[in-house]
């Protein structure tokens, strides 16, 4: 509730610049982020984004004040509220972004932030399938509009919006101009939940309710729309925009109305009517024309005003009746008056009547169709059939709901709480106030009409323009709604007989490429990670070779220049000795000769060490060696026998990855000591030894004077070891002690 | 000798490696420790060797007279060498009580927590 201020004080900020921005002034700051590549947080408030914060921050004050009583006594509140104030922070920046790589950082954080609040039943398998949906369909759009925001910005030579749009010209002239927008068109395509990946929508109905009224009818799914018409400036008249726009908006916009009113869940009816709306709105983006822009602006205000309403009306019933169905709801107006009216009222804005504001919206949607100067007549055709199905929507949504016939409620439903009414009352009372004088937000929206069509001509908001065609075509598609309600109404059953085969959905094409993809992965996993440390081993040795021979190949092999004369014989006996002792201890076909073989080169290496000054060496691995020999045949007399497997040709693949590591390691050795070195630490501690450290054997002094934290640390690590070994020792299993009894 | 420690060396590295990638488990302990042995040679090789000059001060005088061997080095190979013990014997005895408890000695047998199930 106390949250709720927050947003509320953005918007009472918000209404301060009114005046100006509506005066076509613009109000912006900006801080150097990463200078270097152009990125700074850099915020623009003019008319479009003005329209869009208020919408924002408006119903974010509603929707957290009515979240405060809905979300009572669920578990895990706080989490959603910070993932839900973090959303409009996110969806604030992006409205208010300048700079493009800011605004693409603000995108994907009101996707990230929507995936936690859409899978806030997570212990629930089908939210978390929706949440996860609904983020890698925005999200994997995101990376295309990334790219082409990039594009973007490399044609257009600026990173910030506000100059983008003016250098259209600029852009087509570097050739990243269809690429660029083409990559933004499925970004916002995906956001923005048009076909074919609108079926992210109806399944984030597993959000709570307020987050689907707030997040998925009113703001985070206008993103794309705002994208597309922040943008439109620079596209606006290419070649595919327009039928891009048009074609996909069109289909998404007829699609979505009709799924909508064969539904009888209220959250699926409200989501797919908003996804038709999201299509109408890209449709008018697509026309292009100055009316056709006004006519966006209009319906955006106009959908958030009754949709948001119409959402928190289908949360109050589900939250004191039980249920959503429509077919089970009815008869209601009684006991949820208030309720009721608000419901009416948005239904009344939903249905184009007259003097409400989605009248005025419906009007000019119906003259920018029109006005077209191709396809008009199938435009026109297409957004009838869709102004139909939306009257029968609203009647479901209302008529069927409060009125119709009795309900089949187990439990009488009562009156929501104040806090949950006052959301939807205000939202319905908006809808009629702008609609009577809808001279109060006409300066605002013909602001944000001229930025998205520069020279717009004014815009001048009226309720009655005459009898004209539009109005006609009005009223003959209010007729025909109610028409076709009052054939849902009385035909249930038909209504529920209707199926679509699984396989022609897009959602289907989804699920077949997320289950490709985890059966790839699966099969990938199961090559590369197939619990064999052999080929884990021979895979790193053999990646670390080829790493090598690449390097190395620029070096010589250094000349073996061998002086007879240095050579002394128990050098050569020893060497051949190691050689031979290593070469018995991999083919030995008993452990205890290849243990005593170990011993043979462990010894080796201490007399390299003796003859090569490095006395203390030398006793340190004699005194090892020995444990170790000692340790391997007190341990391990007890074995099975030695395993000798008999592996046949892989046998001969691992001995040539050995085999060319080893020779790899000599020739590495070689190149390194035909360099000179030169170590100044060498004659530092040969100087200091002495004076500093008062001792004559250098190598003991370096080890407990000057590293003597080194020889500490050597000693815990020893420590943790002996405690180690005891503690596996002393480990004996339940079935051990029984044995033993 | 200094002409042939490379050699030695990559021996040791080759008859390691291929110890490793058999599937006993005492054959990949042998392994590791003759790869530990090979990468301390390999080390003090690296940094130069000097012939029959222990790094000692002699009595009387302050300093190290040339020639000399690298101390640093030594040093260093003597705590691996320290620390590799360490593994060893930590190791050895790992086997002895993992053979207790699954009774095998075959690594090929013990990767069912690394693989998928079908």
């Amino acid at each position: 509730m106390v949250l709720a201020l927050y947003p509320a004080a953005v918007f009472a900020w918000l209404m301060t610049q009114f005046g100006s921005v509506s005066g076509g002034d613009v109000v912006s700051s900006s801080w150097d982020w990463v200078p270097t590549m152009g990125i700074s947080l850099s915020f623009h408030l003019d008319g479009l984004s003005m329209l869009f914060a208020l919408l924002i921050t408006g119903i974010g004050t509603l929707v957290l004040a009515y979240a405060g009583t809905y979300m009572k006594g669920m578990p895990k509140t706080d989490r959603f509220f910070m993932a839900l104030v973090l959303f409009m922070a996110s969806m604030l920046g992006l409205v208010l972004s300048d700079n493009i790589i800011s605004l693409f950082i603000f995108w994907e954080l009101t996707s990230f932030s929507s995936y936690f609040l859409i899978g806030y039943h997570h212990e629930d398998k089908e939210s978390r399938k929706s949440a996860l949906e609904a983020l890698l369909i925005t999200a994997g759009g995101g990376l295309g509009l990334l790219a082409g925001l990039i594009l973007l910005g490399i044609g257009g030579g600026s990173m910030e919006m506000s100059e983008l749009v003016e250098r259209g010209d600029q852009l087509a002239e570097s050739g990243l101009f269809t690429g660029a927008m083409l990559l933004i068109i499925i970004g916002c395509f995906t956001k923005s939940a048009q076909f074919p990946f609108h079926f992210w929508l109806p399944s984030a109905m597993a959000a709570p309710t307020p987050v689907s009224a707030y997040l998925h009818s009113a703001t985070m799914v206008k993103a794309g729309v705002y994208l597309l018409a922040r943008v439109s400036p620079v596209f606006n008249g290419a070649d595919g925009w327009h039928a891009l726009l048009l074609i996909f908006g069109g289909i998404t916009m007829v699609l979505g109305a009709m799924i909508a009113v064969m539904q009888t869940d209220l959250k699926k009816i409200l989501a797919y009517t908003t996804v038709s709306a999201l299509g109408l709105l890209v449709m008018l983006l697509g026309i292009g024309t100055g009316i056709a822009i006004k006519a966006a602006v209009i319906f955006i205000l106009a959908h958030a005003l009754y949709k948001g309403c119409l959402f928190l009306v289908a949360g109050i019933l589900d939250h004191e009746t039980g249920s959503r169905n429509i077919r089970k709801l009815g008869r209601l107006f009684k006991q949820m008056p208030v309720t009721g009216t608000a419901a009416v009222v948005a239904c009344l804005s939903m249905a184009g009547i007259p003097p409400l504001f989605g009248f005025i919206s419906k009007e000019y949607s119906y003259e920018s169709t029109i006005g077209m100067v191709i396809n008009s007549p199938l435009t026109t055709s297409a957004f009838f059939i869709t102004g139909m199905l939306f009257v029968a929507a609203a009647g479901m949504l209302s008529y069927m709901v409060f009125f119709g016939r009795r309900n089949k409620l187990d439990i009488k439903p009562h009156e929501a709480p104040i806090t949950m009414l006052v959301g939807p009352a205000v939202l319905a009372v908006l809808s009629i106030v702008l609609g009577v004088f809808s001279g109060l937000i006409n300066p605002l929206l013909d602001q944000a009409s001229q930025v998205v069509f520069p020279g717009n001509e004014p815009l001048n908001l009226k309720l009655w323009h005459g009898i004209n065609t539009e109005l006609i075509l009005s009223m003959t598609t209010l007729v025909a709604g109610i028409a076709a309600f009052a054939f849902v109404y009385y035909n249930p059953r038909l209504m529920s007989m209707i199926e679509i085969s699984d396989k022609i959905k897009p959602s289907y094409a989804y699920k077949q490429t997320m289950d490709s993809l985890a059966e790839l992965a699966k099969n990938v996993t199961q090559k590369v990670q197939n619990g064999y440390l052999r080929v884990y081993i021979s895979m790193m040795v053999g990646t670390f070779c080829v790493l090598a021979l690449i390097v190395l190949k620029d070096f010589g092999i250094p000349n073996i220049e061998v002086l007879w004369s240095d050579f002394r014989v128990y050098d050569i006996v020893i060497g051949v000795l190691m050689i031979v002792a290593c070469f018995y201890t991999v083919v030995a076909k008993s452990r205890l000769l290849a243990i005593a073989m170990l011993g043979v080169v462990g010894y080796g290496v201490a007399f390299v060490f003796i003859i090569f000054g490095a006395p203390d060496l030398a006793m340190t691995q004699i005194l090892i060696e020995t444990l170790t020999v000692v340790l391997f045949v007190l341990v391990l007399w007890k074995l099975p026998h030695y395993l000798i497997f008999d592996e046949g040709f892989i046998k001969f693949r691992y001995f040539l990855v050995s085999a060319l590591f080893g020779a790899i390691m000599t020739w590495i050795v070689m190149l390194i000591t035909s360099h000179p070195l030169d170590s100044h630490l060498k004659t530092w501690f040969a100087e200091s030894s002495y004076p500093l450290g008062m001792g004559r054997n250098v190598v003991n002094v370096i080890l407990v004077d000057f590293r003597s934290l080194d020889t500490l640390g050597e000693i815990v690590v020893l420590g943790i070891a002996a405690v180690g070994i005891y503690g596996l020792i002393k480990f004996t299993t339940e079935d051990d002690k029984e044995e033993a009894i | 000798m200094e002409d042939v420690l490379p050699f030695l060396i990559g021996g040791l590295y080759a008859g390691g490696v291929y110890l490793v990638l058999h599937k006993s488990f005492v054959k990949l302990i042998i392994g590791l420790i003759i790869l530990g042995y090979a990468s301390n040679l390999m080390l003090f090789t690296i940094s130069r060797i000097t012939r029959g000059a222990p790094a000692l001060v002699p009595e009387g005088a302050e300093a190290l007279v040339e020639p000399y061997a690298d101390p640093l080095p030594q040093a260093l190979v003597l705590t691996a060498i320290v620390i590799g013990f360490g593994i060893q014997a930590f190791a050895i005895v790992l086997i002895k009580v993992g053979y207790r408890i699954v009774a095998t000695d075959n690594l090929d047998d013990l990767n069912t927590t690394d693989r998928l199930d079908d």
